[in-house]
């Protein structure tokens, strides 16, 4: 199924191009988030979720369309 | 320490009424307790400054201070330290600037600058070596910081660095801050109007030595080579590279932390038009560097045409101005963001202070338009960038409502009345940064206990060490193996006040003030960022002075700076009731994945008596004489 996801933070290392905002990419169905951190060899301890505009877990089941934004944070600016 | 290694010995004293310059032994004893930095900048603060002084008035003085390491050849390591009394707060402050000028001046021999009394007339300081010079000023007065920066360089040539106030310091706006090379800045608590007041329009250094002598020139040279090899792929600093600060705008949003509409939400609709990527998208045009620093994470800009100032001179916006001249403010245009970071910078304008101020006045208008101060003034709303230049100039010369805004959102909001002060965003008259409390709340504690206001760079923030610390920064996220060695030993929830948690706050906060003390980034050494360890600190301090010292001792110099910036404030009238936070933080966030959220008040008011009592402080925030005794400044003892 397809989803769109984001990478922000100090997790821009995972996108294609420094500037990329949004990706859409194809996962199996059933797919957790942590599934998905650990394609990317994320950990899921370092990172924080938000899917659909909300806060999620890293058990949250991903759906069809859902748009994932995953984010680290940093001390300071 | 006979020969000094790491140091100068070296203060240059100006006195601008006398025209009187003269070098003094600042001391092995001074040096060895208070190491630099901010601490050596409180050191003389509080030997010069016994009373409360008007901070714009003959009486203040200004302390541009470096560390050991200033100036040796590694990353993280040009930066310098402004220490004077705030004429945003009246209470002490200390701003710390990266860029080149701290290491020139070390390089040049000295290894502090106390400027005291007012000049009757423009001057600049010039410093070459052992040449020191007042020079008239009267053709730089008036124009911007860009202009005089061209200037200078082009009378003392291109290797001479020029650190200067703009006209927002000569013009006495209270939140005017100090650049160098243009794109480097003490920002925060009006340092600019201390020199502005003094008519020291710059300060300029060209230092013909190369490098400082230190103890252990190999081991130097061989953490140089280290931090090299570790930063240039290392997976925290490789995106601090790609896109600098700029990049926290959008994990802050996705997090609901993102300051918008004056902090009354905590995500912005239009945050992917001005993030950094799409700013950067439109309008980068590369990076550049600090001295000695393989990061290179500030951000250039090219030119954007049409525009009243040139873009390309004054490098990008950071995440602070970002948010503060964009979400804060309702403003969605990317264009009008990197062109207002321009406009500040030329005159020299605390780009936060400006957000602040300017956010707090839409939001009063639009609440309380009755109030008589905003009689016959145009009204403004969110996303009116054109309004918001207009508001600029009219701070600049002191017109209509810019006279009101020029003196800090505090006294705006004390003037103005009604309920305006709620949701004034300060904290002893000095801005909130781009950061939501109420999403990470130690950040509240440390913005309410800090000497200086609120400011975002007092601690590590809830958010990076609320997680387990196991997985290493490769990872993306934090490593927070390295501090259990200061006994951050679990994670703890972000929205917590806990007594661990405020324990936490403690340890992190002296952590945080060692790199102020020694005047090191702290992009490159913070948990989730960091590319050397707490040992590595000893070590390298070791290995430029010759010392044998510890973690414990670095951050007792740290601890003893904490209490000298409270001991200054309450020799300038500050009590506990000054520890404390705006209405709006005990009040929900109205929008955003944060919605709802608020700091509980009575956790937060526990936590700071906590705090002093943890600290060694009495109930009225005063350093308590064991504490005193116990961290060497037994003669403060009131």
């Amino acid at each position: 199924m397809k989803i769109s996801i984001s990478f922000y933070g100090n997790l821009i290392i995972h996108r294609t191009e420094a500037n990329e905002l949004k990706r859409q990419i194809q996962i199996p169905g059933g797919m957790t988030v942590s599934g998905l951190l650990v394609s990317y060899g994320i950990s899921e301890k370092t990172v924080k979720a938000v899917c659909n505009g909300k806060k999620v877990d890293v058990r949250h089941i991903l759906m069809e369309d859902d748009y994932l934004q995953f984010y680290s944070l940093n001390s300071g600016g | 320490m006979a020969d000094y290694k790491g140091y100068n010995n070296k203060l240059l004293r100006v006195n601008l009424s006398s025209s009187d310059i003269r070098t003094e032994e600042i001391g092995e004893d001074v040096l060895r307790k208070y190491i630099g930095g901010t601490s050596l900048g409180y050191y003389y603060m509080l030997k010069e400054i016994c009373s409360k002084i008007d901070p714009l008035s003959d009486e203040n003085r200004i302390y541009f201070t470096t560390s050991p390491i200033t100036g040796v050849r590694f990353s993280g390591n040009g930066r310098h330290s402004v220490t004077t009394v705030s004429p945003l707060t009246g209470g002490g402050t200390s701003s710390e600037a990266g860029g080149w000028w701290g290491a020139a001046l070390k390089l040049s021999g000295i290894d502090a600058i106390a400027v005291e009394g007012v000049s009757n007339k423009p001057v600049y300081l010039y410093v070459e070596d052992d040449k020191y010079e007042l020079h008239d000023a009267d053709d730089l007065w008036g124009r911007s910081t860009g202009d005089v920066q061209n200037i200078l360089k082009q009378r003392h040539g291109k290797n001479a660095r020029v650190l200067q106030t703009g006209p927002a310091g000569e013009k006495l706006i209270r939140f005017a801050c100090i650049t160098n090379e243009l794109r480097h800045f003490n920002g925060r608590g009006g340092t600019g109007a201390v020199m502005g007041h003094k008519k020291l329009r710059a300060i300029v250094v060209k230092n013909n030595r190369k490098a400082l002598p230190v103890a252990d020139q190999n081991g130097v040279g061989d953490f140089a080579a280290y931090l090299n090899r570790n930063m240039k792929d290392h997976p925290a600093l490789a995106p601090h590279r790609q896109l600098g600060t700029q990049r926290f705008l959008l994990p802050t949003n996705a997090g609901g932390m993102l300051p918008t509409y004056n902090f009354r939400d905590g995500s912005f609709d239009a945050a992917e038009q001005v993030s950094g990527e799409e700013i950067n998208r439109l309008y980068g045009d590369g990076s550049h560097t600090c001295y000695a620093c393989a990061v290179s994470c500030k951000r250039k800009m090219k030119s954007i045409e049409g525009a009243e100032v040139d873009t390309s001179i004054y490098g990008g916006p950071e995440y602070e101005t970002m948010a503060m001249l964009g979400p804060v403010l309702g403003i969605e245009n990317p264009k009008a963001i990197v062109e207002l970071n321009a406009v500040c910078n030329a005159y020299g304008l605390d780009t936060i202070a400006v957000g602040a101020a300017i956010g707090w006045l839409i939001e009063a208008m639009e609440k309380e338009p009755d109030l008589p101060v905003f009689e016959g003034v145009e009204k403004i709303g969110w996303n009116e960038p054109d309004k918001v230049f207009a508001i600029i100039e009219k701070i600049m010369n002191y017109d209509g409502i810019g006279a009101l805004l020029a003196q800090g959102t505090r006294a705006a909001a004390v003037k103005a009345g009604g309920s305006t002060m709620d949701y004034a965003m300060q904290v002893k008259g000095q801005d909130f940064p781009a950061h939501e409390p109420r999403g990470k709340w130690t950040v509240g504690l440390g913005m309410a206990v800090n000497a200086a206001g609120a400011d975002h760079l007092v601690a590590a923030h809830d958010v990076v060490i609320d997680h387990p610390g196991d997985a290493g920064p490769k990872f993306g996220g934090a490593d927070l193996t390295d501090i259990e060695g200061i006994g951050l030993l679990e994670p703890l929830p972000a929205e917590s006040l806990s007594a661990k948690k405020v324990r936490n706050f403690v340890y992190l906060q002296q952590l945080w003030m060692l790199y102020d003390v020694l005047d090191w980034c702290k992009f490159t050494g913070v948990p989730e960022t960091r590319s050397y360890t707490l040992k590595h600190i000893v070590e390298i301090v070791e290995m430029a002075t010759g010392w044998k010292t510890s973690i414990f001792d670095l951050m007792k110099c740290a601890e003893r700076t904490i209490n000298m910036g409270r001991i200054f404030n309450n020799r300038m009238g500050f009590t506990s009731s000054d520890d404390t936070l705006p209405e709006r933080m005990f009040e929900p966030i109205s929008a955003g994945p944060l919605k709802g959220h608020s700091i509980d008040k009575e956790q937060f008011e526990k936590a700071v008596e906590l705090y002093y009592q943890m600290m060694g402080w009495n109930e009225r925030g005063e350093p308590q004489f064991g504490k005193l005794v116990e961290l060497g400044l037994e003669e403060l003892a009131g």
